[in-house]
């Protein structure tokens, strides 16, 4: 479904990714892990073009990206939770979630609150709706920036580091999340240190470095 | 008996004041968020011409701003009543604070912002409007805050070109009744309209504040 075929990256005449090739299929768990430095937050920006190629393909479905060649269609199709989660401080946990929807038409702002209520809810955080991040833990700011990612129906979906700022409680409960979603037409991509995430989620894992 | 006598006279200062204070205001602070967000847009020529600008501004007294513009213009053939060229002058001058004030404060926002905004597929320009532009505006909140204070005192500064505000009010009542006591009069005034800028502005930050609304 995703396929990263030998994609090449450098800064200021650094290497940091070198012919790097996986796959993501749908419903599947992938876990990109190696020592820091070794290009995995670096995969995760050119997959969400954040940094453009210098070499190499990334494929999905009909859609492409090759080197220095950007694709606003993929990018919709490839969420990301940030490490940092990122939401948007001076807008509630509901208008975080429909912004971009809407922004897109693709779905009318009644029908994205609808769907937003509901996935907040089966998240667990329903009663959070009007609140502000400021206000909320890790753990719910993580739920939030998940439900803020699935709102755009993305194919993967890409977690940095989900469990580095949480505590081994709320760890297990995000790992019950990525579960959850990977049962869904998605595909899970993860960059972590955690072995312990990736031996429980059962995800396949790809090295780098 | 001096108060009733003097109530008149401040009262129209004041309103004088207040006309200048709100008018700078008006316009000074929506220009300075234009100019700031098309400085943002990164255009070099554009860039040059708004640092010129506020380095003229900020490095040069408000008050020779005013006197060139009502008494120099019009040795370059620009004649402005009194009027319209102190409104020029201060809402030139105050536009170029704020303007260095909102570029700080989009500075400020934290650059995840504009990521997630291209993950999400925004636009630059909704990126800009949605997210980097009410983060910026809340982050220099206390910055305009202060200006806007010292905007309250600079008002006085009119004075010289004749316009009959407050301090001039004051002033007068001082030369035509013998005492000093309209000067304090005077003074308490201007305090009374720095607590309510100030305590407007302090209302402002607390409602643009999301770790202070909550819900």
């Amino acid at each position: 479904m995703l396929r990263v075929e030998k994609i090449c990256k450098s800064f200021n005449g650094v290497s940091v990714l070198n012919e790097v090739s996986f796959t993501v299929d749908m419903h599947e768990i992938v876990c990109l892990m190696g020592k820091s430095g070794a290009g995995k937050t670096t995969i995760l920006r050119c997959l969400n073009q954040l940094e453009s190629l210098d070499d190499g393909e990334i494929i999905l479905d009909d859609l492409k990206i090759t080197a220095g060649s950007k694709n606003v269609e993929l990018q919709k199709k490839i969420g990301l939770v940030f490490q940092s989660w990122n939401l948007f401080p001076h807008m509630t946990v509901l208008e975080n979630c429909i912004n971009a929807p809407v922004y897109h038409k693709l779905m009318s702002k009644d029908e994205a609150i609808s769907k937003a209520e509901k996935m907040l809810d089966e998240m667990g955080i329903l009663d959070k709706k009007n609140k502000y991040p400021a206000t909320l833990s890790g753990g719910q700011k993580q739920r939030v920036a998940i439900v803020r990612a699935c709102m755009l129906e993305p194919k993967i979906l890409c977690f940095d580091e989900p469990t580095s700022a949480l505590d081994p409680e709320s760890t297990k409960q995000v790992a019950r999340l990525i579960e959850k979603l990977a049962s869904r037409e998605i595909g899970i991509l993860i960059v972590t240190h955690d072995e312990s995430l990736a031996k429980e989620l059962d995800a396949r894992v790809v090295r780098l470095g | 008996m001096l108060l009733e006598q003097l109530v008149q006279p401040l009262l129209q200062g004041s309103i004088v004041t207040l006309q200048v204070f709100f008018g700078t205001l008006l316009f000074s602070l929506p220009l300075a968020i234009i100019a700031a967000s098309i400085q943002n847009m990164g255009n070099k020529v554009i860039n040059l011409v708004f640092k010129v600008f506020v380095m003229i501004e900020r490095g040069t007294p408000l008050l020779l701003q005013m006197m060139f513009v009502f008494f120099g213009l019009p040795y370059m053939g620009i004649v402005l009543d009194r009027t319209t060229s102190i409104f020029v002058a201060f809402i030139l001058n105050y536009m170029a604070y704020f303007m260095e004030i909102v570029r700080g404060g989009i500075q400020s926002v934290d650059v995840g912002q504009k990521e997630a905004c291209q993950v999400l597929g925004y636009s630059e320009a909704s990126a800009y409007v949605r997210v980097i532009l009410p983060q910026a505006l809340q982050n220099c909140l206390p910055s305009i805050g202060n200006e806007v204070l010292t905007l309250v005192k600079d008002t006085s500064l009119i004075t010289v070109l004749g316009a009959s505000e407050l301090l001039k009010a004051g002033r007068t009542a001082v030369n035509t009744y013998g005492t000093a006591i309209p000067f304090i009069y005077v003074g308490v005034i201007y305090l009374l309209m720095t607590m309510c800028a100030a305590w407007v502005m302090g209302r402002i930050e607390k409602s643009m504040d999301p770790s202070m609304k909550g819900e």
